[in-house]
């Protein structure tokens, strides 16, 4: 058992001139094939010890509420054969209604927020699904290129069957007008593939009078109809 | 509404940059393997400065065990570790839309001769991928260019 290739296109190169940090920190010599063994294809297993009830809602913190547009993200969690995952580890962070992340070295003239810190994280159910409100993120600059701005976005962190599996991402916005112009979310050269990045936005989801909802799935890398079985319970 | 068009492969969800903020939603699990071995090193870029906001996170398949560490400021990093074969090991950094996946080696020459990857990897690369150092006190760099660029894996 092994886990399908990756197809060319559906993941960004490691050296992609448009996003100016990637010139230094980018391998140039050729990659080495790995063959894949139990040593890959088995990962960390996180339980309900490392997530508590609260982290799924980023909208109060510091006894307070969070200022902006209050949101609900959810989706399901599957695998390449579209086998949703359970009890995977979902960790999000993200910037205020500002465009301005709550960390020492974001120097973003915007205002912080005391009531939103932006970080959550939480387990997927027995049928894959997570599920979290937060506020919805700020355009911000960057200084990338002149004039440069990152769009709205989600950062997205997962644990998924095996080492092999680990993805972090960024969930955007649907219409966001500056997708375009963003060398991150260009760097994914299949247009499905990119597009899988965008939400959408979820009428179903969405709770009369309180917040829009919006959906966004995710596919890890594997394809295992058994699980080894040191990863089929939670510990 | 969201649908899925069953004639079409599904790929994997593209990966992007963990960014350099990070720690606000990845820091409250960092954590080391633990055990009495320390491998440490430091990771650089193309002009051999020290990366300061890159993450480490580390697969110990034989004893079950991740470690998930944060570069210092100076890009040092130290993994505590029980006794190993070796590591798999990701980079994740602001610059990387994806993360790089190496290995560490114990530096036990004789298995290491015998060893299909490390095999399978150019011999004048090989060193790379194995730690300096005997007993529990060992050294391993991570170059992600020059001319002692660090070997990473595709699977």
């Amino acid at each position: 058992m092994t886990f399908p290739s990756l197809t060319l296109g559906t993941q960004p190169e490691y050296f992609h001139p448009a996003y100016g940090s990637s010139a230094k920190r980018s391998p140039r010599q050729a990659l080495i094939l790995l063959p894949q063994s139990e040593a890959e294809l088995s990962g960390p297993v996180f339980g309900a010890h490392e997530v508590s009830e609260t982290d799924s809602d980023l909208t109060h913190s510091m006894g307070g509420e969070a200022i902006g547009e209050r949101i609900i993200v959810h989706g399901t969690v599957r695998d390449e054969q579209g086998r949703p995952l359970p009890h995977i580890l979902v960790e999000v962070w993200q910037a205020n209604a500002t465009g301005r992340y709550k960390h020492q070295n974001d120097q973003h003239d915007a205002p912080l927020d005391p009531h939103f810190t932006g970080c959550g994280r939480m387990l997927t159910d027995a049928e894959g699904r997570y599920r979290f409100v937060t506020i919805k993120p700020g355009a911000y600059p960057w200084r990338n290129h002149h004039n440069a701005w990152r769009p709205a976005h989600i950062h997205f962190s997962l644990f998924g069957q095996g080492f092999l599996s680990r993805l972090v991402t960024q969930m955007y916005f649907p219409g966001d007008p500056l997708l375009p112009f963003d060398p991150i979310f260009n760097c994914v050269t299949n247009e499905r593939a990119k597009q899988s990045m965008v939400c959408q936005f979820d009428w179903a989801a969405t709770k009369p009078e309180w917040a829009l909802g919006y959906h966004f799935d995710i596919i890890l890398r594997g394809n295992n109809a058994t699980p080894f079985e040191h990863q089929m319970g939670a510990h | 509404m969201h649908t899925i068009d069953p004639n079409l492969k599904q790929f994997p969800t593209p990966s992007q940059t963990v960014g350099p903020f990070y720690a606000i939603g990845l820091d409250y699990l960092n954590r080391q393997i633990g055990g009495e071995y320390r491998i440490t090193g430091k990771l650089t870029d193309a002009d051999g400065a020290g990366i300061p906001d890159a993450l480490l996170e580390v697969w110990d398949s034989k004893n079950q065990a991740f470690a998930r560490i944060p570069t210092a400021a100076d890009g040092g990093f130290t993994i505590e570790s029980q006794a190993f074969d070796f590591l798999n090991v990701h980079v994740l950094m602001r610059g990387l839309l994806r993360h790089v996946h190496t290995r560490v080696y114990y530096p036990d020459a004789a298995k290491n001769n015998a060893d299909a990857v490390l095999n399978a990897v150019p011999a004048t690369r090989r060193a790379t991928l194995i730690a300096q150092g005997s007993g529990q006190h060992l050294t391993w760099d991570i170059h992600m260019q020059g001319a002692a660029e660090t070997v990473f894996f595709t699977t």
